[in-house]
């Protein structure tokens, strides 16, 4: 019998990927925090699996000290310092300590190829550079640099090629990283796929975040908001009592691991299939005449039970997702946001902004991220200031507007790299202009493509935009890409690069995402917003 | 992933700082200390409780079913391959005798895990840390024994389904020798030989019939037991079996605990009790003093 002990941050990671029914196997049978005063409870052992900092190696020691639990083991879900190995050894002058061992696990993986330090705050980390508030982001940077670096243990990839974007915070990562992977050992692996770090920052394309979301997980994140897998239904109109939180995992939930990319329509079609299948089951419950047809319920019983769970889950997420659309009118305002975010048109999108505006039925958060989204795109050509007026009439409060400058000096044409919304000459536009118009828009609510994709092509291509700089390495083409994006990434990108991974199987090409954080417009414009 | 043991190194500074610490010079004080932090160690290692044998006797159970059923499918397999073995009767016995015993195991775990939940020794309370335990040691356990039976009654449907078919088989088989031999004598009546066939045959069926009513007793017992073992099992993926919002509903309750406790605090402190005591104290003076002063 054992207990785990945990500390907040393992508590992210440990819960994502491991589940109570699954601790429960493994003779887990208590789970709590390090540090908490403990219960002794005869003839348990305690595994401990925290991150090596120095609060919790004082934890470990006074627990040890107090010796609740008949033999320790303790697990670091990062690199632990020399000088913490010999602090936990003068503690343990009774040998209760069996071992110690390094875990590094130090992130928290959301998808196959996404993970997240889990950190806000971040967004800001190169405007705050060489300033006052230096001080204060230099922990959210250190804590973001043990997350990248654990994660190259995890995957057991070398620290080969690494390249980052021109802000400060992309370039400090990107040497740092070198530097310490260069003084342990344990960085060192073979491999014979070439591999490549891209430190990007999020100021570099500040639109992901602000549309509207129209993939399953994106959506629930945008809408609802997702934190480690975790979905709070809370307050929904007809919400039962035990759908009021909800998971979606991809370990446990086939159907939402197939679905989480799809798109709302066709989502609407599975989830229906889903149900047709479930009642059909019902129905055949429902007959029951003989032994036989018993005890083949009795077999099916836990099988259907949990797949009733998995359903009304659906249908309960499903049902808000479409209401909330429905309520602030989504469908329309996510189709001019996808025209802002893509093409060049002022004088038209200018009048649609404008009448978006004065419309009473649209909602205040959507109407900021239109202003914004406007202004993004027409800093330098447009009008900013009357749409801020136009803003104020429709209803937006003062410091919601003030978002707009703040997000310009933020991510403006002149702090954010080039490229977010192609070259603006007369060729490309030409060009773009063509495409569009002899394949057509496939859906007018995901046209919009994330620069990130660029960006992605061109490092397997060996071509990386300019303003980046080389800090490692180089000349051979990387198989495995490795993206951190500081300030945090969302979903959107998040899937374009599950796209990318699965047509490029083949080809033996792989990207891995990383963020500070994943973001729905909420949690980055709160984070601007704190600039 | 790639960990890295630092258990050795951990070990090596562990014994220096215990070198460091004990006066190097005398042998004897040095296993005086060593003694010492023995039987200290050993001090910790509190007694389990009781409930930690019965956790034990269901791992037994679990373990003997597992190996009764591994010899309850060979036998399974050899009944179903050996219509015209001697000892049918003997080996029929044997499955059932097997059969009956499992089930009786499983009934048996099943009523250990109902004292886990419950038992506590006399005139002790239970932490939470132990109730969680507990609860945490029901609910997998449950899950395995489950698991079990339904693969236990899976096996025996097997059987029951391969039995059944050789009866009716066997039954098609005799009945068109009957046939036939009738036909031979004109349909007039059977003789002794017939009689004597139809008589075993009898026989025969009523034991299959009784096998089979037993074997279907056991899956109706097994399936009770696993109804009321799904009440414990939490179904994956639920936001029931996710760590974090059990460590947060712990945080949620001790919160609320507290709040509770502030509030009774409140209560007590407060004077409203007291001043009715007073209150009251003062009326029954002045009552009586009025029915003095009107008796006098």
């Amino acid at each position: 019998m054992k207990t785990l002990l945990l500390d907040p941050s393992t508590t992210q990671s440990v819960s994502v990927s491991l589940s109570k029914t699954n601790a429960n196997a493994q003779e887990l049978y208590l789970i709590d925090l390090l540090g908490k005063p403990q219960q002794a409870v005869g003839g348990m052992k305690a595994l401990i699996y925290v991150r090596p900092t120095i609060e919790n190696v004082e934890m470990i020691c006074r627990e040890v000290r107090e010796a609740n639990y008949s033999e320790y083991h303790v697990f670091f879900s990062n690199i632990l310092p020399e000088s913490f190995l010999s602090l936990l050894a003068k503690s343990d002058s009774d040998k209760l300590i069996r071992q110690v061992h390094e875990y590094p696990l130090d992130y928290v993986p959301i998808n196959k190829d996404l993970f997240t330090i889990n950190i806000g705050g971040s967004v800001g980390m190169s405007q705050c550079w060489g300033t006052s508030r230096e001080r204060g982001v230099q922990t959210i940077m250190e804590r973001e640099l043990q997350g990248l670096l654990s994660m190259f243990l995890s995957f057991k990839k070398p620290i080969q090629t690494v390249i980052a974007s021109a802000e400060p915070a992309c370039q400090y990562i990107a040497s740092e990283v070198i530097r310490r992977s260069q003084e342990d050992d344990i960085y060192v692996f073979r491999s014979s796929r070439p591999t490549q770090l891209l430190v990007v920052d999020r100021s570099s394309d500040p639109v992901t975040p602000l549309l509207s979301q129209w993939t399953y997980q994106a959506m629930v994140h945008e809408l609802l908001g997702m934190n480690n897998n975790r979905v709070i239904l809370k307050g929904a109109p007809g919400v039962k009592q035990d759908l009021e939180e909800v998971v979606l995992a991809s370990v446990h939930d086939p159907f939402y691991d197939a679905n989480k990319f799809s798109n709302f329509g066709e989502l609407g079609e599975n989830i229906k299939g889903l149900l047709d299948e479930y009642q059909k089951e019902t129905r055949q419950n429902q007959n029951i005449s003989t032994i036989a047809d018993m005890q083949r319920f009795m077999e099916r019983y836990p099988a259907f039970r949990s797949q009733s769970h998995n359903v009304s889950k659906h249908v309960a997420l499903m049902g808000e997702l479409a209401r909330l659309v429905d309520v602030c009118q989504l469908m329309d305002v996510s189709a001019f946001e996808q025209e802002l975010a893509c093409t060049d048109a002022h004088a038209e999108h200018l009048r649609e902004l404008v009448e978006k505006l004065a419309n009473p039925s649209i909602k205040t958060p959507d109407k900021v991220r239109l202003g914004l989204l406007y202004a993004l795109r027409y800093e330098n050509t447009g009008n900013v200031s009357m749409v801020k007026q136009h803003m104020s009439n429709g209803g937006v409060p003062p410091d919601k507007i003030a978002l707009v400058d703040t997000m310009l000096r933020y991510a403006g044409s002149k702090s954010r790299a080039p490229g977010l919304y192609g070259k603006r000459d007369t060729f490309s536009a030409l060009k773009k202009n063509l495409i569009s118009s002899v394949q057509g828009v496939a859906n007018v609510y995901s046209q919009h493509v994330p620069l990130l994709a660029e960006t992605i092509k061109g490092a397997f291509r060996g071509r990386v935009p300019e303003h980046m700089k080389a800090y490692k390495g180089g000349g051979e083409l990387p198989k495995d890409l490795f993206i951190y994006m500081v300030g945090g990434t969302t979903y959107e990108e998040a899937r374009m690069v599950a796209e990318f991974n699965r047509e490029n199987e083949k080809n033996g090409l792989r990207v891995i995402l990383g963020g500070s954080t994943i973001h729905n417009s909420c949690s980055f414009l709160d984070e601007v917003r704190a600039l | 992933m790639a960990t890295r043991d630092l258990t050795v190194k951990f070990s090596s500074l562990r014994e220096q700082t215990a070198r460091s610490v004990r006066s190097p010079s005398l042998d004897d004080s040095n296993l005086l200390n060593n003694a010492q932090g023995g039987w200290n160690g050993g001090g910790h290692d509190q007694l389990p409780p009781m409930w930690v044998d019965l956790v034990d006797q269901v791992d037994d159970d679990v373990r003997n079913i597992k190996s009764m059923m591994a010899k309850l499918e060979n036998l399974h397999g050899e009944r179903v391959n050996n219509i015209f073995d001697k000892d049918l009767k003997g080996r029929d016995r044997e499955i059932e005798q097997l059969t009956s015993s499992i089930t009786g195991k499983f009934r048996h775990a099943e009523q250990l895990l109902k004292r886990i939940g419950r038992a506590s020794e006399p005139g002790q309370t239970l932490s939470p840390a132990e109730v969680k335990v507990r609860a945490a040691i029901q609910s997998s356990n449950a899950s395995k024994i489950q698991q079990i039976s339904a693969a236990f009654r899976k096996l025996q449907q097997k059987y029951l389904t391969d039995v059944s078919a050789q009866k009716s088989g066997n039954d098609s088989q005799f009945g068109v020798d009957l046939m036939s031999g009738g036909g031979g004598e004109g349909g007039v009546g059977f003789t002794d030989q017939q009689m004597a066939v139809v008589d075993d045959l009898e026989g025969i069926v009523n034991e299959r019939d009784e096998e089979i009513q037993n074997i279907a007793q056991s899956i109706e017992e097994l399936s009770t037991i696993f109804k009321e073992l799904a009440v414990l099992v939490i179904d994956q993926g639920t936001i029931l079996d996710r760590i974090d919002f059990n460590m947060e509903q712990v945080v949620e309750h001790t919160k609320e605990g507290i709040k509770q406790l502030e509030k009774a605090e409140q209560h007590q402190k407060s004077a409203r009790p007291l001043k009715c005591i007073g209150c009251l104290l003062v009326m029954i003076a002045v009552m009586l003093t009025i029915l003095i002063l009107k008796h006098r």
